[in-house]
């Protein structure tokens, strides 16, 4: 194993170093994106005796700091008030050890993880255990609404600190609790042993007011929504959903349940589909003991809903208040609903409908201001490297073409000369130097895409479809490799399996042994040291302790990501077929997992809210992105590997810079869970589907919604753009794939005036770009992958009985 | 809106309780505990369903909750996994329901002996193509073209596929171009809705027409299907023969006879009504022998008539009224007049005795003629008409004898016959019907009671009669432009009193075919509605009549009376419509 990284590196790597650790810049950052290093450093650099990592914990059998599970709940539970039949992780958190299959995983996986410390910091004397990083996590901060620079610097680390003495107090660490008090020289910030984290962040809800004004409150006001003027209705009408949550929520906090549901049964009609998926869920909520593991309830205790409207109508709302006198409504009015203004007329009710619908509501006008970096740079020079493949390729057998294709190769790598302005600049984020292997893989690819068909309306793609038969709904995931020659399929059953889909085997490298009888410097060595006898055309990988959720290969296909349920994210060696190293640090399953289209850097997300930046060689992730409201259920690179669009539960997408940390965009108007996103070649549209199998295109230069893509009748589960851009193909549960022009409709984009405040009228365009739908039979597509010569490929399951 | 939905009742707790040794629990801490309880369950399935979501199913499975649980680091609860998606049984009785798990009895000894139980499958991998340059080839792996459903609802109501003709982006093997290439040729012709046939179908196609034609006589265009417009060009009888012979193949392998639907019998009919009453068949006429042709679709269309004969098409019933049409041609040629003399005499005694015979005299004055010219050496030209003659002979006395035999009584006088049937048909039919009764008496039904056992028609066009209009009282103001006439009614039963048994009350059938949208006169009748159904009574009681309304012949309405069918179907109209219009044009096409 120890040879491993000298054979699949054909340059030294000395003189590459990531993207560095965020401390340096962070006090001046949004106190919402610390990185991890932020909340494990800033206490180290005051104590001599840092936080222990996480293998002293388990070596002295603390009970309570086994899981990592446990750790990341604990912030979410800080009350120590026991409740007897809520789901507090206290009450598993007293079952003996060896019940938890998670601490068990723990301890396992601790072997590998201490093998490959190949951390690119090695300054870093012990570095926190990842999971003791997500004290960080959102439900601390909570109580601080947007990611602006609201709280004065020092308030994080105050909190930060006030949150690590709890922990700490709660672990029962009272050395490591004195030790740092000493530390801050501070003996008291405040703390009352006794206090309760919920009972504060819910006192604002507290309330003597009689139950039944609410019902009155709501209804005098949707009368007023409904009696004024039409410009203003539609704008208006969005206050109805957030006061109608918060007046549930008050309810049920001063003990009337009951009225709580009554008035929420009554008037939950009032509302959009997907809102009143949400008030079915904080339906469940009963009691005030409730409110802290509800994710709507939570998410609106902590955070503002943010409405935009017009100066006219926000000035007809707050009179109305006002002389109406209800002071139910005037305190969730002021106290919980954001209201971002704009100067103009009330948008339309077609506009409204189609940015609303984040569990939050939408974006403000400052979510989207930033300038990014959607272009794409200019692609590396391979000229001085043209010569080394082709050389290669005389040796390696494959010098049957001819030479005359040398000056066309000139003409296509000069073709690109003409930089993109918005691309970012190549030294923004550092990247790996690409390796010989890596540009002949290049060369080969230009190559391919020489004879690659241009594709349009007059001219479809051919689909192949790789069917899984007897699946037994069990696959999972799947996910074929760049360049068409692997498929990658997970299985609820722990285990991934690999089917080479081109005629070359899947082979394994020689044994140790062997390896040693090689000559270094013989040209194909990459060819020598595979083993030929053991080549199969399909392989297994065992490891995983949960459902294998998501796949990833990386660019050149000698690695394999891969995360599941058991919250971990392991990375695979396609050479010798073993795992090299677990990630850990979601507690949480981890749904989605994606290499940068450079290689090195991986992104994952999961069920605690937070996408995570990796570095294939540092067991630490290098940014935490929190800002989610539900799960993450799926990101996306951006082709230019500076962005990760992370798509949520909580019906929004954004986008984050890979190298400052911050969000750069946020995307409101999908109306169901987000489950699949693709970035456009051009890199500067996003399109993206889910639950309700509407494809929305977005405009990354600005934010708005280009176009919704209707015809799919259940989830969409895939996307994926043709090699040149021109087509948009999308599958999912309802067996169906549709292809859409999307040259057409980036056409349309170019030739539009752009409207800066909001954007223009959203277009239906669906008949008008859906260009043909391709049924299966019956059987559910997983994956769509356009191959270097713009042949789709789509992976469907068939569960036979 | 109930918001709130199902939750664990107060009852149940203090139930449980008791279980668990703790009796008499409060109401209060029954309430708590029945909250609480539905709040961790709903929470617990709320989680249950992303993983349910992210295993890309639709179904929630037990294995969903286990992962809910343990995200909440909760114990799954272990020994629960089933392989059924809703293990639960129901059973009720004693105004109890109960809802319980199915425990199976293992066979300790089976256990023991059945070392390895049998592995599942292993998940493997196929390819296909799903699309081929945009085309969604016809494999066994993609779906067919057109729903099931759809299609079945085109071959009800074609109409249906013509509106949905402008923006069809569904998968079909027509790319852009092709589609706009038909369009342009298509622009005026009536019906659109072709049928794509999967690879196979094609094969075996292309197998039977090539097994059928041979390679020497390949039709220029191939056709696409069997089924559609192919329009048999006058110069390939054998074509025709292939079709017929396809068809027959079918009706006698007892395929499903609907599998023969009414839309393929109506191109069917008229190429085998071509083969047997077409002028000229053959390129020489005098050397080929086209005769067993027409013998032979002869036979094959009282086979499809009496096969294919519904209350709605009334096939026996068309066709024997084209055939004698034809026979009623004094200018007719002797081929055609061969045909459909052989045609007739296929489709029974009970046809022969009403068509055939009183026609005789004419037939008999046409072949006359010939007899002078029998026996004398003949140039070839001269020689055609009386070998034709001689066939028509041939097949007039082979199916007259029969009759005959049973209208005359036994002393057979040669001059007798001559007198009737003329001096060229007499005496040949004088010695068979003489040979025959001596034979045997009994076996004279024997070659042409074909189409008896079902069905017998008493077909009597000449007969129609004029109904005055005034006669119905019910009928709608739509229906009234045109005049009734009944063009035919039959009451036969062969099978004894109605009602003696079963299978003879199933078979028999009564037809009341109305080529105008009135009705009335003989039939006394009791017309509930002007619309498309009416009830009439009769005098074997429970008979209920039909009025059809096919839509593009508005000429032409069936009243269909049918003993065995109770129910008061409206039979729908576009497959008889084809029917009708085959008879409308056959007459056109056929004879000149």
């Amino acid at each position: 194993m120890d040879q491993l990284p000298s054979l699949m590196d054909d340059t030294p790597q000395e003189s590459f170093h990531p993207i560095p650790p965020l401390q340096q810049n962070l006090s001046s950052q949004q106190p919402m994106l610390m990185s991890p290093q932020l909340s494990s450093q800033q206490p180290m650099s005051v104590s001599p005796h840092p936080i222990p990592p996480l293998q002293q914990s388990l070596s002295s059998q603390q009970p309570m700091s086994m899981s990592p599970q446990l750790l990341t709940q604990q912030p979410m539970s800080m009350s120590p008030q026991l409740q007897p039949m809520s789901m507090s992780p206290q009450l598993s958190s007293q079952q003996p050890m060896s019940v938890s299959p998670q601490s068990q995983h723990t301890m396992q996986n601790m072997s590998p993880l201490q093998q490959h410390s190949v951390s690119p910091h090695p300054q870093t004397p012990s570095p926190t255990p990842p999971s003791m990083q997500q004290v960080q996590s959102p439900y601390q901060n909570q109580n601080q609404t947007q990611p602006s620079n609201k709280l004065p610097d020092k308030a994080p680390d105050k909190n930060t600190l006030i949150t690590m003495l709890k922990l700490l107090r709660q672990y029962n660490l009272r050395g490591t609790e004195e030790q740092l008090k000493k530390e801050i020289n501070v003996n008291d910030l405040g703390i009352d042993p006794n206090d309760s984290d919920l009972g504060d962040l819910l006192s604002a809800y507290k309330s003597e007011g009689d139950p039944n004004l609410y019902d009155d409150a709501y209804q005098d006001l949707k009368k007023f929504i409904e009696n004024s003027l039409d410009v203003y209705k539609y704008e208006l009408g969005l206050v109805l959903y957030p006061v109608l949550v918060h007046m549930y929520i008050e309810l049920v906090y001063n003990g009337h349940g009951d009225q709580a549901t009554e008035m929420l049964e009554k008037h939950i009609l009032d509302h959009e589909p997907h809102y009143r998926e949400d008030l079915t869920k904080l339906s469940t909520v009963k009691k005030r003991d409730h409110i802290r593991d509800n994710e709507i309830a939570e998410t609106f205790r902590s955070t503002e809903f943010i409405i935009r409207m017009s100066r006219d109508t926000l000035a007809l709302l707050k009179r109305h208040l006002q002389d109406k006198k209800h002071t139910v409504l005037l305190n969730i009015v002021q106290e919980h609903i954001y209201f971002d203004m704009y100067e103009g007329g009330a948008r339309s009710k077609a506009h409204i409908g189609s940015v609303s619908g984040g569990m939050i509501g939408e974006a403000t006008r400052q979510d989207n201001k930033a300038k990014i970096y959607y272009g794409m740079p200019r692609e590396p020079d391979l000229q001085n490297s043209i010569q080394v493949p082709d050389d290669e390729e005389e040796e390696g057998g494959e010098g049957d073409k001819p030479k005359k294709k040398k000056p066309k190769k000139d003409s296509l790598f000069s073709k690109k000369t003409k930089s993109d302005p918005n691309a970012p600049p190549l030294d923004r984020l550092p990247l790996p130097p690409l390796k010989d292997s890596d540009k002949v893989d290049k060369v080969k690819a230009l190559r391919e895409a020489m004879k690659r068909v241009t594709l349009g309306s007059e001219s479809l793609p051919s689909i192949a479809c790789y069917t899984l038969l007897n699946a037994k709904q069990q696959v999972t995931c799947a996910e074929i490799s760049e360049d068409v020659s692997i498929l990658a399929v997970g299985f609820s059953e722990s285990y991934i399996k690999l089917w080479s889909l081109v005629p070359q085997k899947l082979k394994a490298m020689k044994s140790a042994d062997l390896l040693q009888d090689i000559e270094l410097e013989c040209d194909d060595i990459l060819h020598r040291i595979m083993d030929e006898r053991n080549a199969e055309t399909s392989r297994t990988l065992v490891g995983h302790e949960g459902p294998v959720r998501k796949l990833s290969f990386s660019p050149d296909k000698t690695l394999l990501l891969s995360c599941s349920q058991d919250t971990t994210i392991r990375l695979w060696s396609l050479l010798l077929w073993r795992c090299l190293v677990v990630y850990k640090g979601h507690g949480h399953p981890v749904w989605d997992v994606k290499f940068s289209p450079h290689g090195y850097y991986f992104a994952s997300a999961g069920h605690d809210r937070i996408a995570r930046l990796w570095a294939t060689d540092s067991y630490q992730p290098l940014r935490l992105f929190v800002g989610h409201y539900s799960d993450v259920d799926c990101l996306q690179f951006h082709p230019n590997s500076n962005y990760v669009a992370t798509g949520s539960s909580d019906r929004t997408i954004r986008l984050w810079d890979c190298v400052s940390g911050s969000p750069v965009r946020l995307l409101t108007g999908h109306k169901a869970p987000v489950y699949a996103m693709v970035f456009s070649i051009c890199g500067r549209f996003l399109a993206s589907s889910g639950g309700d199998g509407n494809v929305h295109v977005w405009d990354l230069s600005n934010g708005h919604l280009l176009t919704l893509l209707t015809g799919h009748t259940d989830i969409v589960r895939t996307l994926c753009f043709s090699r040149d851009g021109n087509i948009l193909a999308s599958a999912g549960q309802d067996c169906t794939v549709k292809l859409w022009d999307f040259a057409k409709l980036s056409d349309e984009v170019d030739t539009e005036e752009v409207n800066l405040s909001h954007s223009s009228d959203i277009k239906n365009s669906s008949l008008a770009h859906l260009l043909r739908s391709y049924r299966t039979k019956m059987t559910p597509l997983l994956h769509l992958i356009f191959s270097r010569r713009n042949i789709l490929l789509t992976v469907a399951t068939h569960d036979s009985t | 809106m109930d918001v709130y939905g199902t939750f664990f009742s107060m009852e149940s707790m203090k139930v449980i309780a008791e279980t668990i040794g703790i009796p008499n629990l409060p109401d209060e801490a029954a309430k708590e505990l029945s909250d609480n309880i539905t709040y961790c369950c709903k929470i617990i399935i709320q989680d249950a369903f992303k993983c349910m979501l992210h295993s890309k199913r639709v179904r929630l499975m037990p294995v969903d909750i286990d992962d809910a649980l343990a995200m909440k680091n909760i114990e799954p609860i272990y020994g629960l996994s089933v392989s059924q998606f809703l293990p639960f049984k129901h059973a009720s009785g004693g105004g109890r329901e109960l809802h319980f798990t199915e425990e199976k009895e293992v066979d300790f000894e089976e256990l023991l002996t059945n070392l390895n139980p049998k592995a599942a499958l292993e998940t493997h991998l196929r390819t296909h193509w799903l699309a081929i340059e945009g085309v969604q080839p016809t494999v066994p792996e993609n779906p067919p073209p057109v729903d099931k459903s759809v299609q079945k609802l085109e071959s009800i109501d074609p109409i249906s596929k013509l509106g949905k003709k402008d923006k069809d982006t569904s998968g079909k093997p027509t790319s852009a171009k092709l589609e706009k290439l038909r369009n342009v040729e298509t622009v005026h012709v009536k019906q659109l809705a072709t049928h794509e046939l999967s690879v196979e179908q094609q094969l075996y196609y292309k197998e039977i027409t090539e097994a059928c034609v041979g390679s020497d006589e390949v039709v220029g265009s191939k056709p696409s299907s069997p089924s559609p417009r192919i329009r048999v060009p006058r110069n390939l009888p054998r074509m025709c023969t292939f079709i017929a012979e396809e068809s027959n193949e079918r009706v006698q392998n007892n395929l499903r006879p609907s599998y023969l639907s009414d839309r393929m019998l109506h191109e069917l009919l008229p190429s085998i009504l071509s083969c047997i009453v077409s002028k000229q068949l053959c390129g020489r006429p005098e050397a080929d022998n086209h005769w067993a042709l027409r013998d032979f679709a002869a036979r094959l269309l009282a086979q499809v008539s009496k096969n294919f004969n519904t209350s709605t098409n009334n096939i026996q019933t068309r066709v024997t009224r084209l055939l004698s049409n034809a026979i009623n041609d004094t200018k007719i040629n002797f081929p055609s007049l061969y045909g459909a003399t052989a045609g007739l005499c296929e489709l029974g005694p009970e046809v022969i005795k009403v068509f055939l015979l009183p026609k005789l005299k004419d037939i008999r004055d046409r072949l006359e003629p010939c007899w002078n010219l029998e026996g004398q050496s003949l140039t070839s030209t001269e020689k055609l008409p009386v070998n034709e003659a001689s066939h028509i002979r041939v097949v007039l006395v082979k199916a007259l004898t029969p009759v005959i035999k049973e209208l005359k009584t036994p002393p057979d006088h040669l001059d007798e016959y001559r007198a009737e049937f003329g001096t060229y048909l007499g005496p040949k039919l004088h010695t068979s019907v003489t040979k025959s009764r001596s034979s045997s008496g009994g076996q004279a039904h024997s070659t042409a009671s074909t189409s008896q056992s079902t069905t017998s028609i008493v077909h009597s066009s000449v007969n129609s009669r004029l109904v005055s209009n005034s006669s119905v009282p019910g009928s709608g103001g739509g229906l009234s432009s045109q005049r009734p006439a009944i063009l035919s009614s039959s009451i036969v039963n062969q099978q004894g009193p109605a009602g003696t048994n079963v299978q003879a009350a199933q078979q028999q059938q009564k037809y009341v075919i109305l080529s105008s949208s009135r009705q009335g006169g003989p039939v006394q009748g009791n017309i509930q509605t002007g619309g498309s159904q009416l009830q009439m009574g009769s005098n074997q009681g429970g008979q209920i009549m039909k009025l059809a309304t096919p839509s593009a012949q508005p000429g032409q309405k069936m009243i269909v009376v049918s003993n065995n069918n109770a129910s008061p179907n409206v039979i729908s109209g576009p497959p008889k419509t084809k029917t009708v219009t085959f008879i409308a044009s056959q007459e056109k096409m056929e004879f000149e």
